[in-house]
């Protein structure tokens, strides 16, 4: 159970100080903030009780921690472990990974194969740090036999994947982790609150007046203005591929790779945000998006997204 | 996998169902849960001591993909009660003969000429297609047929839009045409010609047509994230026969006689309109979004080649007192001046004039609406899908109207504009699949 | 996996950036305008009666759209 941090602006608060957890107030309301899967997480919430808030926070933070420590492929003691050094044999999962690989299987389908869990390995030979070094062809090849959600036998609780193969639940977990957490804190209080983990976000309902949340955007652009979103209600993620990158020929090759072929996405944008009802469905779509790469602008708004494209 | 072209269209859908699956909640509302969406409605209207109208009514709406849309409208009524021939009351006891000649409507003195069975029945198709050229234009166009026992119309419109200003502003165009053939029980009666007494019309003709031609410009404005503009300019031909075969005009004594009181009707004649009429219309509303409750602001002016000139001021406010649950209150004024043919009656000591009528809808009036709309989403049931209930009630009066040239006599003891009070209920549910 | 997110800046507090000098909105602002009760045709069959009952009973009709009309009452 962590505890509260002190906060550096109030001195009125817990002092019995726990790793993790930060909470602190704002000019309305409680800021928690706390690291987890890798990234500055934080939840406001919307109460002037400070135990309310605490018990929020830590709902979110629990949560956050628990599904970090089920799926993280940095890990060797954990399921995403034991399915990915399974060498060919059938590994018997549980009912939440279960949701999981089923969503994933949904997502190959539905995406003709652009969203693929098992696309991870691409990683090994293509390194995003800003050289020129692009990988052979031969190599990309070689690497492609091992990615393709088609060649996992997933009969649920049955698992069979060949071996070398890998999965991760990194393009979905950040974002699964966020609702799972808005609906246990729901669960605990009806107190409204914003869940953000690294910028996948969710607001669990309307402030009080029925104010919205406001959300602004970090434009990469410098001269376009900073999108506010304007939420009461859902998830806003981001996807882009921003930092990371390598430049050949004059030619940009963005992280966002394409796992039918293994090569990076051509014209993607630098980033798209969107707004749905959940935050698993924004971070799909706007994901789905940038994989798109010229057409992504098309695509959201074929499918009635409501989004924004910085290029 | 392939996916067919219907999967790949609801993406959008299908990712939501399976995020929800993933997640363990069930899917929220979206707008378009199913390919086709419902909206279907039940009006009964009610006249003191008029007419009653029964309307059901089926909205259905199909997404064709590609943000193209077919929408079908199914509309049946059934009228009866009383109508006002537009005779002049009497000091003495008269008759309405109707226009087959058959049934008689006896009027007490003093009491308004009213055709007692009056009734008709109406179906009504309408479909139209919505579909976007390019990212910036939509194309709307569609077309009706609506069948009376004496009336036909067949109907069919076009609309062209064109976004501006990342779609913050929308302008459009189009163009409509109406044919509408009018076949009169007992045929149609000469104008101007006096009214049997006993029924049984001397008819000239089967069945007359009209035709309408519209035009309508507009403008929608995004003024901010709050508030919408819409502006509209209408323009309408009408021409053929714009008469209304029921409608009669008293000739009534201009001078007392051992037979008639001064002011008593003395026979009636069938009216007489201009075979042409052009109408114009400017309208404007405002939507804006106040806190969670909207408010809806509109005004129109309209003037024709009748003379008849109106104001309209409408004010509704949706006021959300929760998630599920909304009250709609709704006001709505409306002011006309009279048609230059219209007269409450004639006297028999005046020339007949070449167009003449006395329908008190083309009198100077006033029409006062009050309403309350209230609305509940409903959640699915054993037998019937979750979706929006909506219950209206609305009370519409006119008031106004007077001829000074026929206010003599015992004219002075009626009311020569009888008034309307009319009471309506309106029951609605929306659905998808 | 394929994905970066940006850094965001949470604005918690109740500044609203109050009105830009233009009119209209940008993409992402459009929430309120696209919830059903904002659209222009919301409760369509609220809208045709009223055009309609009024066709039947006033001297000016229309100018909201092409609907009314096709009936003998007038």
């Amino acid at each position: 159970m962590p505890t509260l941090s002190r906060s550096t602006i109030h001195s009125d608060f817990d002092s019995n100080v726990a790793a993790g957890l930060e909470l602190g107030p704002e000019v309305d309301l409680w800021r928690a903030r706390f690291t987890a899967m890798a990234c500055p997480c934080e939840v406001l919430i919307d109460t002037s009780d400070k135990s309310v808030a605490s018990n929020a926070a830590n709902a979110v933070s629990m949560e956050a921690w628990r599904i970090e420590r089920k799926f993280s492929r940095y890990l060797n003691d954990n399921i995403i472990y034991k399915i990915n050094t399974a060498a060919g044999q059938a590994i018997k999962v549980d009912e939440e990974t279960e949701r999981l690989l089923d969503f994933a299987a949904c997502l190959y389908q539905t995406s003709d194969g652009l969203f693929d869990i098992t696309s991870g390995v691409l990683r090994k030979v293509w390194h995003f740090d800003g050289s020129d070094q692009l990988p052979d062809s031969a190599s990309v090849r070689d690497v492609l036999k091992l990615v393709g959600w088609h060649r996992v036998q997933w009969q649920a609780p049955y698992l069979r994947m060949p071996a070398g193969m890998e999965i991760d639940f990194g393009g979905i977990g950040k974002e699964y982790a966020v609702d799972c957490a808005a609906q246990l804190a729901s669960v605990a209080s009806a107190v409204p609150l914003l869940i953000n983990f690294g910028g996948d976000i969710v607001a669990t309902g309307p402030r009080t007046k029925d104010r919205a949340w406001k959300v602004a955007i970090e434009s990469t652009a410098q001269d376009q203005p900073t999108p506010m979103v304007e939420l009461k209600r859902g998830g806003v993620t981001t996807s882009g591929d921003a930092r990371r990158f390598l430049l050949k020929d004059g030619v940009r090759y963005g992280h966002i790779l394409d796992p039918r072929n293994g090569w990076p996405v051509r014209d993607a944008p630098r980033s798209v945000t969107v707004l749905e009802v959940n935050c698993t469905q924004a971070g799909v779509l706007s994901t789905l998006a940038i994989l798109q790469g010229r057409g992504a602008e098309k695509f959201l708004r074929k499918h009635k997204v409501t989004h924004w494209v910085s290029r | 996998m392939q996916l067919t072209r219907k999967q790949r269209r609801r993406l959008r859908k299908t990712l939501l169902a399976s995020s929800c699956a993933l997640l363990g909640v069930m899917p929220s509302a979206m707008a378009d849960k199913g390919d086709w969406t419902f909206d279907t409605s039940a009006l009964f209207y009610s006249e003191v001591g008029g007419i009653l109208v029964l309307e059901p009514m089926i909205l259905a709406k199909q997404d064709r993909g590609d943000d193209s849309y077919l929408t079908l409208n199914i509309v049946g009524d059934v009228l009866t009660g009383p109508t006002p021939t537009g005779g002049m009351p009497s000091s003495k006891s008269q008759t309405v003969t109707g226009p087959s000649g058959k049934k008689t409507t006896a009027i007490a003195p003093g009491q308004t000429p009213v055709n007692k069975y009056f009734k008709d029945t109406r179906g009504a198709v309408k479909a139209t297609w919505s579909q976007p050229l390019g990212d910036l234009w939509r194309l709307d166009w569609g077309g009706g047929v609506s069948l009376e026992d004496d009336f036909k119309s067949l109907a069919a419109n076009a609309l062209l839009a064109r976004s501006f200003n990342e779609q913050n502003t929308t302008l459009s165009g189009g163009l409509s045409y109406e044919y509408d053939s009018i076949n009169p029980i007992g045929g149609v009666p000469q104008p101007l010609s006096v009214v049997p007494a006993a029924g049984g019309t001397s008819p000239v003709a089967h069945s007359r047509s009209k035709n309408i031609k519209g035009v309508l410009i507009g403008v929608t404005q995004v003024m901010n994230q709050n508030w919408l503009v819409q502006m509209n300019f209408s323009y309408g031909a009408s021409s053929g026969y714009l008469n209304n075969y029921y409608k009669q005009v008293s000739v009534i004594a201009s001078q007392a006689t051992a037979q008639t009181a001064l002011g008593d009707p003395l026979y009636q004649i069938y009216e007489n309109r201009p075979s042409t009429r052009s109408q114009r219309t400017i309208y404007l509303r405002n939507k804006v979004y106040l806190d969670g409750n909207v408010l809806d602001i509109s005004y129109r002016y309209g003037w024709d080649t009748w003379g008849i000139r109106s104001n309209t001021l409408g004010l509704r406010y949706r006021w959300a007192l929760s998630d599920h649950f909304f009250l709609e209150p709704q006001l709505r004024y409306y002011r006309q001046s009279a048609a230059y043919f219209y007269r409450r009656g004639l006297l028999n000591s005046e020339p007949l004039p070449a167009f003449v009528s006395a329908d008190y809808r083309l009198d100077a009036f006033t029409g006062r609406t009050i309403g309350l709309e209230f609305g509940t989403h409903v959640s699915k049931g054993s037998w019937w899908p979750a979706g929006t209930l909506t219950l209206r009630l609305e009370h519409y009066t006119q008031t106004g109207g007077s001829d000074p040239q026929v206010n003599i006599g015992v004219q002075q003891n009626f009311s020569l504009f009888p008034g309307l009070s009319a009471n309506i209920v309106q029951v609605d549910y929306s659905f998808g699949f | 996996m394929f994905k970066t997110t940006l850094a965001l800046v949470i604005i918690g507090a109740g500044s609203l950036l109050s009105g830009c000098s233009s009119l209209g909105v940008r993409p992402w602002q459009r929430g309120i305008l696209a919830k059903p009760e904002m659209s222009l045709n919301a409760q369509p069959l609220m809208l045709a009666v009223d055009d309609h009952i009024y066709f039947a009973k006033e001297g000016t009709s229309g100018g909201r759209d092409f609907s009314g009309g096709g009936c003998g009452c007038n």
